[in-house]
């Protein structure tokens, strides 16, 4: 029990250390700190460690080349970024036609058979107005318009 | 413009992620100086320097491309860890390399012998580093990259991996023993 709870002390100081050097910009004397063995070894790997994620950082050139090249990168292909506005203009645009075809289709269908029925048109279909028929053959070639968009995006 | 990068900097990254989505550059470019030291070091500390402006590149043209699945309910550094993470393994699926290059300390540009022994003490301490800690449990490699080079507190971690605290802790001590352990074994090996 006791080792337990020593054992637990111990990784407290060692997290305690870590978060302290962590948060310190100048770099920390071994000398000030603690000079038990296994605790000594821990604090200057801690402090190796540090120092090596510094070391690891990219310089200014480095960091510059990198997103020269994203931005090329970018730029040549179609990322979403690049056209997500220009995208979702589109697909408003798209949908607004979309539904006025829908809502025409509807009005057509739901209105134009009570006009048509008093007065029968030379050469039409028995029961089907040439308007209706425009207007059905209209509604399938929206549908596949809007089934093959789909599939492309 | 600055006007508007001022603005976006007092911005989480999961807010500045959202922007970039919606085509925001410069919520974007932000995010990219946020964190390019991060991903940079991550990468730094597990694949040959050659290759590491490469693969940083990479990691963030794949943030690019799927930006646009990254939902705001998690954490932007978790996210991008991730696919930084999966750069890193398909790197070496493609490769089949498994060891840290040693240095290259011919390309290193100095103005006189001292710099030049004082850089090439630090590329050293730097690849010894390197070394031993890719022969690390994956485990430990995890938690003291986490807790070094992404800056995450130890709640975060306990959080991230599932853990209590106490566990997080012990498990950081442990992995600062191995690294330990690993960087004294390198060391006798060479002398």
């Amino acid at each position: 029990m006791t080792n337990l709870t020593e054992d637990s002390q111990f990784n407290d100081r060692i997290a305690e250390f870590t978060d302290m050097v962590l948060s310190r910009n100048k770099d920390i004397d071994m000398n000030d700190s603690y000079q038990q063995d296994e605790f000594a070894k821990l604090q200057k790997t801690i402090l190796q460690m540090k120092k090596a994620v510094q070391l690891a950082q990219p310089d200014a050139s480095t960091s510059a080349r990198i997103r020269k090249n994203l931005l090329i990168a970018r730029n040549k292909s179609n990322y979403p970024i690049q056209n997500s506005k220009a995208t979702n203009q589109k697909r408003v645009r798209f949908f607004a036609i979309a539904s006025s075809f829908v809502l025409l289709l509807l009005i057509g269908v739901l209105i134009l058979p009570m006009g048509s029925s008093d007065v029968p048109l030379m050469g039409a279909a028995d029961g089907i107005s040439p308007l209706e028929g425009i207007i059905l053959v209209a509604g399938i070639i929206l549908i596949a318009i809007i089934i093959w968009l789909n599939r492309q995006r | 413009m600055n006007h508007q990068t001022i603005n976006l900097s007092i911005l989480s990254d999961e807010e500045l992620a959202h922007l970039a989505k919606m085509g925001n550059q410069d919520a974007f470019t932000l995010l990219y100086e946020r964190f390019l030291p991060t991903v940079y070091a991550r990468v730094r500390f597990k694949i040959p320097e050659i290759d590491v402006e490469d693969i940083t590149q990479e990691i963030f043209i794949a943030m690019l491309r799927s930006l646009h699945s990254f939902r705001s309910e998690s954490k932007f550094g978790t996210w991008i860890r991730a696919i930084a993470n999966r750069k890193i393994a398909d790197y070496y699926r493609a490769k089949s390399v498994t060891q840290v290059d040693e240095p290259d300390y011919e390309n290193t540009a100095s103005n006189s012998q001292h710099d030049q022994a004082e850089q090439f003490k630090q590329q050293d301490d730097l690849a010894s580093i390197q070394h031993a800690l890719t022969q690390l449990r994956q485990n430990h490699q995890d938690i003291l990259l986490m807790r070094f080079v992404d800056n995450m507190s130890f709640s975060e971690i306990a959080r991230q991996n599932g853990q209590s605290l106490e566990a997080t802790k012990s498990l950081f001590r442990r992995s600062v023993a191995a690294l330990a352990e690993k960087m004294q074994e390198d060391v006798l090996e060479n002398d």
